[in-house]
Order: C-alpha cells, then sequence, then structure tokens
C-alpha cells in the first residue's frame, strides 16, 4: 500500500511543483555564490588550457587528435568534477540544520523528499552548466586544430562526466544528510573523493598483489571477482565507458589501474555502464531520503 | 472538542526526558499560552506538533489528523515561527517571501501587505543579513501567516526584543486571535500570556501540571505581588506590617521591607504604614513571576 501511495506521488503534478521550485532557488543562490563562481571559472580556464595545450602538446608540430586530447581533459575531469560537487553538496543539507532555516522550510507542507530531490536537482544543473560550458569551449577549441573530431565521442564524454558529478553530488547530499555538523560533513565528502581515487587504487592494487599477483592483471588476465569489484567504484564505472568508447583512452587504462578494455567480460557495455552510473545516483539518493526522514531537526 | 490534542507524549534526549506523558488540548479560537520555565519542554512539545521531530510515544491530533501521518495536509493550514527564526541570509527579503509563499502554494500579492502589515520598512531586495534581529523577528511573525492559516504555533514569540517591538508584537497577536485564528504560544513569561491568550497551560519537567482558562491564574491560584518598601523605622515597620492579615512572608532584604500580597492589597499596607507615622521612602512593586505559579500550584495540590 505505501509503495502504491509513493506511485502515485510520483505523477503528482503539485509535488514535482514543488520541487522544481526549490530546485530553482538552490540554482538561483548557488549561481550567486562566489566560492561556485571561482571555481567554475577555474574549471572553465583549465578546460581550455588543457584542450589547448593538449591538442598542441607533444611534438609541437603537429596537432594531436581529439582523443588524446580527451585522455588528458579526463584526468583532469576526475577530480574537478568531485571538486565541484563537495562545494556543491556537503552542506547542502546540514548547513540549513545548523543555520535553521530547514526547521523553517520543513513546516511548510512539503515532503522531506521533495526537499532533497529539489536540491539534488538545482544542485546537479549547476555543475551541468559548469561542466557543459567548461568542456563546451574545450571541445571547440579542440575542434578548430583538429578537422576530423568524433563529436559522438566528445559528446559522450560531456555525458558521462555530468553522471559522474551527479553521482558524487548525490553521495555528498548523503553525507550531508548524515553529518550532525558541516565541517565532518565536509571532511567525510573529501575522505569520499579520495576513496574513490587513491584509496581505491592501492587498497586493490594491495588485494591483487596478494591473492593472485598484479602482473597477472596486467598481462589482462584478472579474476573475476576483481573485474566485479570495479563496478563499485563510480569512476572506474565513468572511466570504462569512456575507454569502451573511446579507443585512445585504452592503452592509457592501465597506467590507472583501470582495465584493459580488451580484456573486458562480455557485460562490459555501454549501456550497462550507463544504467549503473544512473543506479550510482539513484541509490545514495534514495538512502538519503530514507535517512532524512528520519532525522530529527532542531 | 479540542482542536489541537496532545495525549501522553514521551521524548528522550538520550539519558534526558524532555517530555514525560504531556497532555494538552486546545480548542478552535483559543489563544493558548504554553508556560513553562526553561527547559521544561515547550519547544520540544511544538517540534513534535510541527513533524520535525518524532515523539517516542503518545499522538498529536490537529482538526482529527495524526500529525505524524497526515503532516503534509495539517502543514498547509498551520503557521509556525521557531524558537530562533532563520531565513536564507543571502537572499532577499522578497525572494525569502516568494519562495515560502510558492512552497505553500499562495498568490504572491499577499506578500506587500505582509510587509505593511508588519512594519517592515525595508526594501523587499534588502538581504536577509542586513536586517536586524526585531527585523527579523517581524518577518518571522510576517511568515507565518502566509497562505492565511487556521493555526499560529509561536515559539516564545516576545523573548529577546526590545520592549518597544515586544509591545507591538503582542498588540499584533492580539490583532490576530480577534481575525479567528487559534493560536498556541509558548512564554516563559507569566505577564505575556496573562495578557496575550485565554487558556494557559503550565508545564515543568515535561509534564502539564495546570491546565485552566487564563484567569484561574488571578482568581483560583490567587497570585501574590512582590511588594518592596524603603522605610523608616525598618524594624518596627517589619512588626508593623505582620499585624496585617493579607500580607505574606514579610522580611527584610538589603535594607528594604519586602512582602508579598494581592495586587489591591497594597494600597493597605501603605496607608496602614502612613498611619503610624512612619516614613517611606520608596517603594516597588515585582508582578508575580512563573515562580510564583509553580509555587501556588504545588500549595493546591498539596
Ligand atoms: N537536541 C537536544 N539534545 C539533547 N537534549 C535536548 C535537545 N533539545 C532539548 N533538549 C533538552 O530537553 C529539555 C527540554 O528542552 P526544550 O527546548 O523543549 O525546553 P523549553 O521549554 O523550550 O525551554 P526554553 O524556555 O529554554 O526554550 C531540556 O532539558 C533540554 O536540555
Ligand atoms: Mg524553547
Amino acid at each position: 500500500m505505501k509503495i502504491l501511495a509513493r506511485w502515485k506521488l510520483v505523477y503528482s503534478r503539485r509535488m514535482w511543483s514543488r520541487t522544481l521550485r526549490i530546485a530553482k532557488k538552490e540554482y538561483v543562490q548557488n549561481m550567486k555564490n562566489p566560492w561556485i563562481m571561482v571555481l567554475a571559472v577555474v574549471f572553465l580556464v583549465l578546460s581550455v588550457v588543457v584542450s589547448y595545450y593538449g591538442t598542441a602538446s607533444e611534438s609541437s608540430v603537429e596537432w594531436m587528435d581529439m582523443e588524446h586530447t580527451v585522455r588528458y581533459l579526463t584526468a583532469y575531469v576526475e577530480y574537478m568534477v568531485p571538486i565541484l560537487a563537495v562545494v556543491l553538496g556537503y552542506g547542502s543539507v546540514v548547513r540549513e540544520r545548523e543555520s535553521g532555516t530547514m526547521a523553517l522550510l520543513l513546516a511548510y507542507p512539503v515532503d522531506r523528499g521533495e526537499v532533497l530531490s529539489g536540491k539534488f536537482l538545482g544542485l546537479w544543473s549547476v555543475l551541468i552548466t559548469c561542466v557543459v560550458t567548461g568542456l563546451g569551449i574545450g571541445g571547440l577549441i579542440i575542434s578548430m586544430h583538429i578537422p576530423d573530431v568524433v563529436w559522438a565521442e566528445y559528446y559522450l564524454f560531456i555525458l558521462a562526466s555530468v553522471l559522474l558529478g551527479g553521482i558524487y553530488l548525490s553521495l555528498y547530499i548523503m553525507l550531508s544528510v548524515i553529518f550532525e555538523d558541516s565541517t565532518s560533513s565536509m571532511a567525510g565528502s573529501i575522505f569520499t573523493l579520495f576513496l574513490f581515487s587513491f584509496i581505491w587504487l592501492f587498497s586493490v592494487y594491495a588485494l591483487a598483489e596478494l591473492t593472485f599477483g598484479w602482473s597477472e592483471v596486467v598481462a589482462g588476465r584478472p579474476p573475476k571477482w576483481y573485474l566485479g569489484l570495479q563496478l563499485f567504484n563510480p569512476v572506474l564505472i565513468w572511466y570504462t565507458l569512456l575507454a569502451l568508447n573511446i579507443p585512445a583512452l585504452r592503452e592509457w587504462a592501465m597506467e590507472f589501474g583501470g582495465e584493459e578494455p580488451r580484456y573486458h567480460p562480455g557485460y562490459y557495455d555501454t549501456w550497462i555502464m550507463l544504467i549503473l552510473l544512473i543506479i550510482w545516483i539513484a541509490v545514495p539518493l534514495i538512502l538519503a531520503e530514507y535517512l532524512f526522514n528520519r532525522k530529527e531537526i532542531d | 472538542m479540542a482542536f489541537i490534542k496532545i495525549e501522553d507524549l514521551y521524548k528522550s534526549y538520550g539519558q534526558r526526558e524532555a517530555l514525560r506523558g504531556l497532555d494538552l488540548s486546545v480548542s478552535k479560537g483559543d489563544i493558548y499560552g504554553f508556560l513553562g520555565p526553561n527547559g521544561a519542554g515547550k519547544t520540544t512539545a511544538i517540534k513534535i506538533i510541527m513533524g520535525l521531530i518524532k515523539p517516542d510515544a503518545g499522538s498529536v491530533n490537529i482538526g482529527g489528523k495524526d500529525v505524524s501521518r497526515e503532516g503534509m495536509q495539517i502543514r498547509r493550514y498551520i503557521g509556525y515561527l521557531p524558537e530562533r527564526i532563520a531565513f536564507y541570509r543571502d537572499m532577499s527579503i522578497w525572494d525569502n517571501l516568494s519562495f515560502l509563499c510558492d512552497i505553500k502554494e499562495c498568490p504572491q500579492e499577499r506578500i506587500y501587505s505582509l510587509l505593511d502589515d508588519f512594519k517592515i520598512n525595508a526594501p523587499p531586495e534588502t538581504k536577509i543579513k542586513q536586517l536586524s534581529k526585531g527585523m527579523v523577528q517581524r518577518l518571522g511573525l510576517a511568515q507565518t501567516l502566509i497562505g492565511d492559516p487556521k493555526v499560529l504555533i509561536l515559539d516564545e514569540p516576545t523573548t529577546g526584543l526590545d520592549p518597544e517591538i515586544r509591545h507591538w508584537v503582542k498588540d499584533k497577536i492580539i490583532d490576530m486571535g480577534k481575525s479567528g485564528k487559534t493560536i498556541f504560544l509558548s512564554s516563559h513569561i507569566l505577564s505575556d500570556v496573562q495578557q496575550l491568550c485565554n487558556r494557559v497551560g503550565v508545564i515543568s519537567n515535561g509534564r502539564m501540571i495546570a491546565e485552566d482558562n487564563v484567569d484561574m491564574l488571578g482568581s483560583t491560584l490567587r497570585l501574590d505581588h512582590r511588594f518592596r518598601l524603603s522605610v523608616k523605622p525598618l524594624r518596627d515597620a517589619l512588626e508593623r506590617v505582620k499585624d496585617i492579615e493579607e500580607v505574606k512572608r514579610p522580611r527584610i532584604e538589603d535594607g528594604s521591607l519586602v512582602l508579598y500580597c494581592r495586587g489591591e492589597d497594597k494600597v493597605k499596607v501603605i496607608e496602614h504604614l502612613l498611619q503610624h507615622c512612619f516614613d517611606i521612602l520608596d517603594f516597588s512593586v515585582d508582578e508575580p513571576d512563573l515562580e510564583e505559579v509553580f509555587v501556588k500550584i504545588m500549595e493546591g495540590e498539596k
């Protein structure tokens, strides 16, 4: 019954109008936040610089191809997008609880789930604005130097990065629900960022070395569980999605502990990866709603 | 029939029991004063009414609906002033109120008349962080009227304001009561409740210890004023006032004569002293306070 009632809510126009109203407020408020502006500008400038020098690097005589430029861009997007998400997400709930505005808002006829989804949509829109502008202008620069840009690959790169941002945002909103003060939430968010990049890499490396030997991975013969484990790290899903579609990323994948796509099992497929990214966005948000409904607001 | 009904409410924060079986009922159209000292559990009860925290046991009904199950519908016709009102500080007055209006699905046209009514004379583009505390509190009160709610829940609406604004806020609450709203307000200031409310519930340590019409404070409890007189000669005066039947607990404190008596008996005391040729240099009267209410209620229970 409760599930049915929820589904009825999904179709309620009023619910969407409140969610979108909260999203709009978050968008406007965050676009005016000077820190977000600074980060957006940094993101834009770095995208331009990386695309420019990316295209021009190695031998300065010849422009590199688009794929190799995307290779540089991924290394930078992998950190820049989560950092942007930290700034947007870490305080999204906990700071409103600290300041007291959450108590006021929740005394209005609004569901806590609507508040969270509104926040997510609004903050994600800010992130999308930054990523699409940054990588979009980057793409234009690339296309000025390279004649045969495969745009489909570049669009996929932007889409995947936006989804990666959504995942981090959703995780950070969840942490912002869990933690009781914004400092801890910030620390938790930064830890999560490190968890999926450095910490994961080193612990998986150590695990592989201890069990079957890292050389097996390098030789392209990792065991099944190792490949399955990768799907629990959104950064690796994101990277696998790109590697499956952008050939130049493949050789490079191994250096970063990613898998050589040639040895990717059959279920490593573009659609699966896209669906996994979306699941990775949805699960923390659903968890966040569950936890938020049980939170005391004071 | 009770419009707001709280039954057997329990709430603990770890070891600390904030509410221990609170019962309370408010009728439609009442201005109900929820009176209790600091830490009695007033804010805790109000947060449960608003669905911000969940009780360990017990129930809250408003208009026949349970707040834990139908909170969403109930909140459509409630206006709430939190103990510490907070708005989005980096947003303007207008942006804050229009956001809240949209959430409550009310037309924004009323914002101007609300700002006018509550004497918020700063331009609507002013950021909240530029407003004074008194102004924010008035805005907080204005915000409760968005959507013309039937019920107002006000957590200490008069605390922490300067006398002028406090007076103004009280007048405003009386106005809101006259317009037919049911008002539930918490306070630890006895005189405020006496001036504003028709019903009063006295809470102590998470329990209701008395609930009655507000006249009860004056008539049933017969609260005494504290009367301080600077009089010469002091010792003789003390002996003299002991003869007056209406005088209670006379004593000497910091070189003055202090005694308790009903408001209307004060003149009698002065007349008596003047008749016996005492020199009255000065006097002052303290209104009955919450402590006096507790003393009387406890006396009554014995
Ligand atoms: N979040 C909390 N965590 C732990 N204890 C709490 C919390 N909130 C309230 N308490 C405790 O519960 C008791 C009741 O607090 P409450 O705020 O309801 O009192 P109050 O009547 O509103 O007091 P005041 O007049 O000071 O506002 C107090 O002893 C307080 O210390
Ligand atoms: Mg309180």
